[in-house]
């Protein structure tokens, strides 16, 4: 990888981080204070501009990450959790029960998320925690199906066969063989599935079944932008954005990620940092562009 | 003047690794009517000579310097649209698989047809016309009607046949043949091959034979051209060249080769070392690195082709003094007696697959994949099991250790039967039950390093701490040659041989009783093939394990086995003592099969060697087998009796033993054991 795709890269991560663990490093104002500037385009007080009620709305998209980031990437680690073990189940199953799984499996796929997500609204109350559950269940089935066709290939492959020879278990082989050799796909997937996590919790949200009012949120800032929109562009288009970039930034790194975990590529991680490490303690600290 | 004149041909491709040269300053000629054979390993530059010549060249590949002369015509200068019009009417090429060569979702007419009026200017019912008599031409039964098959209708040989028919559309003056019978069965290798050379001589086209198959070369190429990382180091007369090769390389070559007559005792003559990368070429003569006759200058400057009509490269050339490769036959393999315990002992084994129509009320109907194999292994032998792909003797390999088990019948090992054991009880007998796959790059989990491939099925079997699995894969890598520094390393950094001595490792590490070897060396390079040959031979001497060896190469079995069973659609026809086997097959399949193999020897006496083809016709389907015998269909002896009457193998004692109602000959040379 370039050295100009890595530090862009790892910016890119870090301003992730912060987002999540402390947005009032990146925005001072508060997101929720209201104030007498009303719909004030971006300016150098206000860099995005203000919105109906005077708030601003840098630090509104700012503060605004956190919900939708973590209702993406929380919600989609539960579906590639659940989604993985259930394929990974009807793969290495016997020929019925492999068809009572994925028939169950189609039937989930089914279903629409509006309508998991009504449902969880409803018993469980709006929020995040609604959200997470929701991208959680709607995506399993996905990567449930992908998993088991790719674990019905991989079990004829000859290393499996292989292991099988010398005794090893389907509980050990799937663990030691199928697993480690399905993570790129998983990744691959994982990865634009989050993308699509945070596109289906800024609709949730937009749609008004996320966060609360008045706590800012990509899905629900943009919704109430959009009334708005042949007067004060601003409203809409920057969160629209920041969602943009986020779906970009999660496809960039699933790419890369996959290629750092693939044996033959060559890289190890172990032996990248290794190397960093050397030489930065040879040249100082400045020609860490260099090494990279 | 020569009908393709090749000189100073050089091809550079720019890879994301840097710019090869797959080939690099080649000269050849070929004349109308006669037979060039090119013959090389993999990375030879071989095939890419041959993509040259018809510019069909990957991405990033371009002709750097050289010029290739076809009738007197420049073709390097020649654009884009010109050289399509060459292409199939003055230029044809035939690919290794015909069944991606073909476009599977249209009829072989239509692609047929296509080929024609692409440079002939006629009618669709000329081109039929053209279509079928062409087809006639290559001996397809019934042309007429074939033509609105789709590929997948017809068998590989039938395929193959097709695809030269896709080359003759248009009477073309060279035909490329491209490995064309690497992936079909001897049997139909040699029709095919024969095929060609009839074909040469009846429209007086020039051919370009490409292979790795020496004896291919031997039987059926009038000049040979040897490439070494890509260059020609040696070409001459293909009688000169066996007789008396003159490069130390195509020397070595020769004497890797397991060839018919070769005592079993003998350790095979090896050359060191892999076949080099183009990445990193040395600098003056490619095979010195592997050369025990290299000397300062072969390191430091790259010879010339020299040496009138028997062109070599070479400072250092094989001549009559006596010296050959030194590496030959250093050692002998101890004549040992094998013990005649029955170790494994099949009892009318059977294996039914099922095969499942589209259909939704079609009859279900079965695969009978091995039908009624009744078999001693002995322990400490090696027993070599041969016959054309479909004939069972994977299936019969799997279910020795357990991947498949029999329909009917049983398999026991040290007294027991394995099916009828318990789960656990099965698995702990399997550390006495190893297998070795063809394809060792995809038998080795990528993810794994080797010493966590090589210590896995004690892990998996629970045996040893820690600390003794570290040192049990020290001693294995070391008992298969390979460095230390291996251990840390991942399958895809080794060459094609190295992984194979991994495999080999892996299925040492429980120290089994039995191995089960399916095509060993089949995926690896002539001069890698007998490394790793005698590398089996000397395990087995050391650690005392039973092979069974399946293999669709006899000659490569004689050398390596005690005993060789003969497998035909399911059956089991014949078996005995690889001597007898081999030097009076007592079976008309076995004995066409010997046929079938081009033998080195036969190039230095083409007169003499009645080329025959060896088998007539393909192997039947095993859904619905022929009744009685199934080789009846394409035996020269059927009579009545053999369609009525199922022939039964005999094993009496171990003795030569043949199910046949009219064997070859009667006489026992010598008994197994």
């Amino acid at each position: 990888m370039s050295r100009v795709k890595w530090v862009a890269l790892s910016l890119a991560i870090l301003v992730v981080l912060l987002l999540l663990i402390a947005p009032g490093a990146l925005a001072h104002v508060d997101p929720v204070a209201t104030g007498d500037a009303h719909l004030q385009g971006p300016s150098g007080s206000h860099l995005f501009g203000t919105d109906l009620l005077g708030r601003d709305v840098f630090s509104r998209t700012v503060y605004g990450a956190r919900p939708v980031l973590i209702a993406s990437f929380l919600g989609v680690l539960l579906a590639t959790a659940a989604g993985v073990a259930i394929g990974v189940l009807g793969g290495v199953a016997p020929r019925r029960l492999n068809a009572v799984v994925m028939r169950m499996v189609d039937v989930f796929l089914a279903l629409p998320v509006l309508l998991i997500a009504l449902i969880l609204i409803a018993t469980a109350g709006s929020g995040v925690r609604s959200i997470v559950l929701a991208i959680g269940i709607a995506f399993t089935p996905g990567f449930a199906r992908v998993v088991e066709s790719s674990v019905r290939r991989l079990r004829t492959a000859e290393y499996v066969e292989a292991a099988r020879v010398f005794g090893s278990t389907t509980l050990r082989t799937s663990w030691r063989h199928l697993l480690p050799n399905l993570l790129t796909e998983v990744v691959v997937l994982g990865s634009s599935a989050i993308g699509w996590g945070v596109l289906t919790a800024t609709t949730l949200s937009f749609l008004g079944l996320g966060v609360r009012l008045p706590a800012p949120d990509w899905g629900s800032d943009l919704a109430a932008g959009a009334t708005n929109l042949a007067d004060a562009w601003w409203l809409s288009t920057f969160p629209g954005l920041a969602i943009m970039a986020t779906i970009l930034l999660a496809n960039f790194s699933g790419d890369h990620l996959m290629r750092v975990l693939d044996p033959r590529a060559g890289i190890r991680l172990g032996r990248s940092f290794r190397t960093l490490a050397t030489h930065l303690s040879r040249h100082g600290g400045d020609t860490a562009y260099e090494s990279a | 003047m020569s009908l393709l004149e090749v000189t100073g041909l050089r091809t550079e491709i720019d890879t994301p690794q840097g710019r090869i040269r797959p080939v690099d300053g080649v000269s050849f000629s070929v004349d109308a009517g006669e037979t060039l054979g090119v013959v090389g390993e993999s990375g030879s530059g071989k095939t890419m000579t041959g993509m040259s010549i018809m510019r069909l060249l990957p991405p990033g590949g371009s002709i750097a310097a050289g010029s290739i002369r076809l009738d007197g015509h420049e073709l390097t200068s020649l654009d884009e649209p010109a050289m399509r019009r060459l292409r199939g009417s003055e230029l044809a090429m035939i690919f290794q698989d015909p069944m991606t060569s073909l476009n599977p979702v249209r009829t072989i007419g239509s692609q047929l047809r296509e080929a024609y009026r692409i440079h002939v200017d006629g009618s669709r019912a000329a081109a039929t016309a053209r279509a079928t008599e062409v087809l006639g031409l290559v001996g397809m039964p019934r042309p007429r009607e074939r033509l609105d098959d789709y590929p997948h209708q017809l068998s590989g040989g039938m395929r193959q046949r097709v695809m030269i028919a896709l080359g003759l559309m248009c009477e073309p003056k060279l035909l490329i043949a491209d490995e064309p019978t690497t992936a079909l069965d001897v049997s139909i290798q040699a029709q095919i091959l024969t095929l060609i050379d009839d074909l040469k001589a009846q429209l007086s086209m020039g051919v370009l034979l490409i292979t790795h198959d020496m004896g291919v070369i031997a039987e059926y190429a009038d000049r040979v051209a040897v490439m070494y990382g890509g260059q020609v180091v040696e070409q001459s007369g293909v009688r000169e060249l066996f007789e008396a090769p003159r490069h130390r390389y195509t020397e070595a070559l020769l004497a890797a080769m397991p060839t018919l007559e070769l005592d079993r005792n003998a350790e095979l003559a090896t050359i060191p070392g892999s076949p080099p990368k183009l990445t990193d070429l040395v600098p003056g003569c490619r095979f010195a690195p592997r050369c025990a006759f290299a000397q300062d200058d072969c390191r430091r400057t790259d010879p010339a082709l020299t040496g009138g009509g028997h062109l070599h490269a070479c400072f250092h050339p094989a001549d009559d003094s006596g010296s050959t490769m030194a590496v030959k036959a250093s050692r002998t393999f101890a004549k040992e007696p094998r013990g005649a315990d029955a170790l494994v002992q099949l009892f009318d084994v059977h294996k039914r697959f099922k095969v499942r129509s589209k259909r939704p009320f079609a009859a279900k109907r079965a695969v009978q994949a091995v039908s009624g194999v009744t078999l001693t292994i002995a322990a400490g032998e090696t027993l070599g099991i041969v016959g054309e792909s479909g004939c069972g003797k994977t299936t019969l390999g799997r279910m020795l250790v357990g991947l498949e088990r029999p329909t009917n019948g049983s398999v026991s090992f040290d007294g027991r039967d394995l099916s009828a054991q318990t789960r656990t009880g099965f698995r702990k007998r399997r550390r006495d039950l190893q297998m070795m796959f063809q394809d060792s790059a995809a038998a080795l989990d990528p993810r794994m390093t080797v010493a966590a491939l090589i210590a896995e099925p004690l892990v998996a079997q629970g045996v040893g701490t820690r600390r003794e699995r570290r040192r049990a894969v020290r001693e294995l890598l070391a008992a298969v040659g390979l460095p230390l520094e291996a251990a840390e390393r991942y399958p895809h950094e080794f060459s094609g041989g190295q992984r194979q001595r991994i495999a080999m490792a892996r299925a040492l590490a429980l120290r089994p009783k039995v191995i089960v070897a399916d095509e060993p060396v089949s995926a690896l390079d002539v001069s890698v093939q007998a490394q790793i040959l005698n590398l089996m031979r000397s395990l087995q001497e050391r650690y005392g394990q039973t092979y069974v060896v399946i293999s669709h190469d006899l000659s490569l079995l004689k050398y390596l086995a005690d005993r060789i069973g003969v497998m035909y659609l399911g059956r089991l026809v014949e078996l005995g003592a690889g001597e007898d086997v081999y030097n009076a097959p007592r079976h008309p399949y076995t004995a066409g099969l010997i046929e079938a193999i081009p033998a080195p020897e036969s190039a230095k006496n083409r007169a003499a060697a009645t080329r025959s083809t060896g088998l007539g016709g393909e192997l039947p389907s095993a859904i619905d087998p022929p009744s009685g015998c199934h080789f009846r269909t394409r035996c020269p002896l059927a009579t009545e009796r053999c369609a009525a009457e199922i022939p039964v193998l005999q094993p009496s004692e171990g003795l030569h033993a043949v199910a046949c109602h009219h064997p070859l000959t009667t006489q026992v040379l010598t008994p197994a054991r």
